[in-house]
Order: C-alpha cells, then sequence, then structure tokens
C-alpha cells in the first residue's frame, strides 16, 4: 500500500503529540517523586508533600492515558515506566549527590538498552500484513 | 496481614488501574467513558499506594527488595494481561526489551548500598 504524503504528516503530527505528552509525564510524574522523597525525609511536611505529590501524581495519569490513547498499550507502558525511571535516577543522583554502585549503573544502562529495544519499529508480517502502525510510536 | 497477601493486593490493583486507564481511552473515544476510566483507575491506583506503603514497614531492613518485589510484579503483570486483552502484537526483539527494562529496574534497585552487607 502507496503512503502519501498526508500519512506522513498525519503520522508526524501524532508522533509530535505522542512524545509531548510523553516528555510532560516525565515532568509531572518526576515532580510528584520530588514530593514523595522530600515527605518521607521531612517528617514535620509529610502531609503536605503526600498531598500536593498526590495532585502531581493523578495529573500524570491524565497525560499517561493520552499516550495510551495512541500508542500501541504495551509500548506505552514500559516508555512511560522505564522513562519516569531513568529520569529520577539520573535528577536524584544530580540533586541529592547520591553515589551509585557499579551494580546500579549496569542496571540503569539495561533499562536503557531495554528501553531502545522496546521501541524499534520493526514491521512483522502476518498472514494480514505488516501490525498495525499503533505498534510503534 | 502477611507479605504475599499484600503483594497480591498490591500488584491486582495496580494491574486493575492500569486496565482502566487504558478501557478509558479505547474505542469510541467518548467523554463519559474517558472519565469513568480516569476515576475509576485512580480511585483503585490511589488507594494501594497503603499496601505498597505496608510492604515497606513488613520489609524494614530491604525496602530495596520491597520496591523490586512489588513494582515488578505490577509492572509484569500489567504487561501480560494488557498484550491479552487488547491484542497487543509485539515482535520478540521488542518484548525482549521489555524483559530488559523489567530486569535492569530490579538490578538497579538491588544493587543499591543497602542491599549489600
Amino acid at each position: 500500500m502507496e503512503i502519501t504524503q498526508q500519512d506522513r504528516s498525519a503520522r508526524r503530527r501524532r508522533v509530535g503529540i505522542t512524545s509531548a505528552l510523553l516528555a510532560g509525564n516525565y515532568a509531572v510524574w518526576l515532580v510528584a517523586n520530588f514530593c514523595f522523597k522530600e515527605g518521607g525525609t521531612n517528617t514535620a511536611h509529610g502531609l503536605f508533600y503526600f498531598v500536593v505529590g498526590n495532585i502531581f501524581g493523578i495529573t500524570s495519569t491524565i497525560l499517561l492515558m493520552g499516550v495510551y490513547a495512541r500508542m500501541n498499550i504495551n509500548l506505552a507502558m514500559v516508555l512511560a515506566t522505564s522513562g519516569t525511571f531513568l529520569l529520577q535516577q539520573g535528577t536524584f543522583w544530580w540533586v541529592y549527590h547520591t553515589r551509585l554502585t557499579g551494580l546500579q549503573v549496569a542496571g540503569i544502562a539495561m533499562v536503557g538498552i531495554g528501553t531502545v529495544l522496546a521501541s524499534l519499529k520493526i514491521e512483522r508480517e502476518t498472514p494480514q500484513g505488516a501490525v498495525p502502525r499503533e505498534t510503534a510510536l | 496481614m502477611n507479605l504475599i497477601l499484600l503483594l497480591i493486593l498490591f500488584w491486582s490493583m495496580q494491574i486493575f488501574a492500569n486496565v482502566a486507564f487504558k478501557w478509558g481511552t479505547d474505542g469510541t473515544g467518548s467523554r463519559r467513558r474517558w472519565w469513568t476510566g480516569f476515576v475509576v483507575g485512580n480511585a483503585v491506583g490511589a488507594p494501594s499506594i497503603y499496601f505498597l506503603m505496608k510492604i515497606y514497614g513488613l520489609m524494614p531492613a530491604n525496602s530495596n527488595l520491597a520496591a523490586v518485589l512489588a513494582g515488578s510484579g505490577g509492572f509484569i503483570g500489567s504487561q501480560l494481561l494488557l498484550a491479552r486483552l487488547f491484542h497487543s502484537r509485539l515482535t520478540l526483539l521488542q518484548w525482549c526489551g521489555i524483559a530488559l527494562v523489567a530486569t535492569g529496574s530490579a538490578v538497579a534497585t538491588l544493587g543499591g548500598p543497602t542491599a549489600t552487607p
């Protein structure tokens, strides 16, 4: 089947919106995690951070649902989970000067490689034709 | 409450919340369906944190292992159930990537300083 210019621009637009939703989800979820971390260590303001963290956490589900609507569900979940994991590890390491062991660095690298592998767009031929487009971002 | 029961409760609630979020965005695109998925997903997902805190409470000496047990069960369970319910068609390489993400998260969490003697 021939792919028209209109198909390409529609796909580019969809990828752009999905990427923006994913990035927004990462940012909002990161703020929620900072609140939970601060609430755990700063017990005097624990309730405040718990409530604020949950407000950001619930907001992130709005963005997550936007991603779920536009992508294969397994890929959407792995990108959302691994992206926030990598971003959180990196940011906590930078902000709180956390010392990472060699094993932790290896684990983080595995998550990064796994995310790239899961995101690869490889069309698999089936009796009905190629896999649906939603398989890849 | 024992650890196994708490883990099963937490995993079930996390998996249910993810299914609700996806269900809300699937199909007709109706606003009512989206709100139902959003409210039900958060109503089940948010209280699951209570059980996560109980799991941490039962394993005070090894919070890293608690995090891996809780996180990986919910992640793998959600992946399998969502693939089945929504007829996901990924390549073997993509499934290997998902497995690598789950393993890498476990290695990164267990490899922390508190897990070493």
